[in-house]
C-alpha cells in the first residue's frame, strides 16, 4: 500500500515537473540566446548543462521555429570547415523586450512563491 | 552530409527520405532550410558521441534526434501558415488550414471558423457572377418575416424582395475580398500548440 502511494506521488510530481519545464523552456531558450548566439545542437547542450533539463532533441526545432515566427529570435547560416554549415540563432530587439518582461514576471512569481513556501 | 560507411549512408538516406516526405508541402527554400538544419544537427551529434563504428554513431544520433514524424509536422504547419499569410495564395491557404486543423482543440475550432469564412468568401464570389446571369434570382433577399438571406433562389416567393439590385455584384466582391484578406492576416495570430520536453 505504502509503495503504491509512493508511486502515485512520484507520478504526480513528475507530471508537475514536466509541466513546469514546458512552461519555462521558452524562457530558458531566450535567456541563453541573450547571452550568446547559438546553433540548435549547442543550444540543447547549454540547456542541459545550465538547467539539467533533458529536452527531446527534435522538439527544439518547432519551438525555435515558432520563436522565429513571433520575431523573438532570428537565424543565419554559417559555413564551416567541415562542409556542414551551422544555423545560428540570435535575439531580436523584440525578443529582448519580451525577455525583459518575462524576467520581471519570473522574479515577481519567484518572490511570491518563496513567501508562500516559508 | 557525406558518410564513409555505405550502410550508414543508406540509413541516413532513409531518414532524409522520411524528412523529405513530411516537408513536401513547403516551399523549396523552407525544405532546404529544414534539411540543412537536420543534417547539421546529425553531424554535430555524431561528432560529439562517436561510437565503435559509423553505423552505431549515426543510429545513436538519430535516436536522440527522434522520429521526424513526431517533431516535424509542427514546423511544417507553422511554416505553411507563414507562407499562406505572406502569399495570400488560395492553394497555400487551403494547405495551411488542412495542416493546422487537429493541432489542439482551440486551434482546431479557430481554423474551422477560418475555413468557414473562406467558404463564405468563395460563395460571395460565385453569387456575384451568378448575379450577372440571373439578376432576379440572386442577391440579398428579405422575406415577409424579415428573414434575410444572401443566396441564389430558384423560385422567388411573392413578398420576397431583393435589396441591393445591381450593386450586389460589387458589394459581394468587395466583401469577399475583405474577408479573404482579413482572415488571411488573422491566420498567423491563431495560438499555437507547444510540445517540447520529455
Amino acid at each position: 500500500m505504502y509503495i503504491v502511494l509512493l508511486c502515485i506521488m512520484d507520478a504526480v510530481v513528475d507530471k508537475w515537473k514536466s509541466q513546469v519545464k514546458k512552461g519555462v523552456l521558452e524562457f530558458i531558450i531566450l535567456l541563453l540566446l541573450s547571452r550568446n548566439e547559438l546553433y540548435g545542437y549547442e543550444l540543447l547542450d547549454n540547456i542541459k548543462s545550465t538547467t539539467g533539463y533533458e529536452v527531446a532533441e527534435g522538439t527544439i526545432y518547432p519551438l525555435l521555429n515558432r520563436l522565429k515566427a513571433d520575431n523573438l529570435i532570428d537565424s543565419y547560416w554559417v559555413e564551416m570547415e567541415s562542409g556542414v554549415p551551422r544555423k545560428y540563432y540570435k535575439m531580436t530587439k523584440t525578443g529582448n523586450t519580451v525577455l525583459g518582461e518575462m524576467k520581471k514576471y519570473w522574479f515577481e512569481l519567484n518572490a511570491n512563491i518563496n513567501k508562500l513556501s516559508k | 552530409m557525406k558518410l564513409n560507411n555505405e550502410n550508414a549512408g543508406k540509413i541516413l538516406a532513409m531518414y532524409q527520405k522520411r524528412v523529405a516526405y513530411i516537408i513536401k508541402p513547403l516551399s523549396e527554400k523552407d525544405r532546404r532550410d529544414i534539411e540543412m538544419e537536420l543534417d547539421s544537427h546529425i553531424y554535430e551529434s555524431m561528432a560529439r558521441y562517436p561510437k565503435q563504428d559509423e553505423v552505431s554513431t549515426l543510429l545513436y544520433a538519430l535516436e536522440k534526434l527522434g522520429e521526424p514524424e513526431q517533431f516535424l509536422p509542427a514546423v511544417v504547419a507553422e511554416r505553411k501558415l507563414a507562407q499562406a499569410g505572406k502569399s495570400f495564395n488560395p492553394a497555400h491557404i487551403a494547405s495551411a488550414l488542412a495542416l493546422n486543423i487537429g493541432r489542439g482543440f482551440i486551434k482546431t475550432v479557430l481554423f474551422i471558423i477560418s475555413s468557414l469564412l473562406y467558404l463564405f468568401s468563395a460563395a460571395l464570389i460565385i453569387l456575384s457572377v451568378l448575379k450577372l446571369f440571373s439578376p432576379r434570382h440572386t442577391g440579398v433577399f428579405i422575406d415577409e418575416s424579415s428573414h434575410i438571406s444572401i443566396a441564389w433562389l430558384q423560385t422567388v416567393r411573392p413578398g420576397t424582395r431583393e435589396l441591393l439590385g445591381l450593386w450586389f455584384t460589387p458589394a459581394a466582391i468587395i466583401t469577399a475580398a475583405l474577408i479573404y484578406v482579413i482572415n488571411t492576416i488573422l491566420l498567423k495570430y491563431i495560438p499555437r500548440k507547444r510540445k517540447t520536453t520529455k
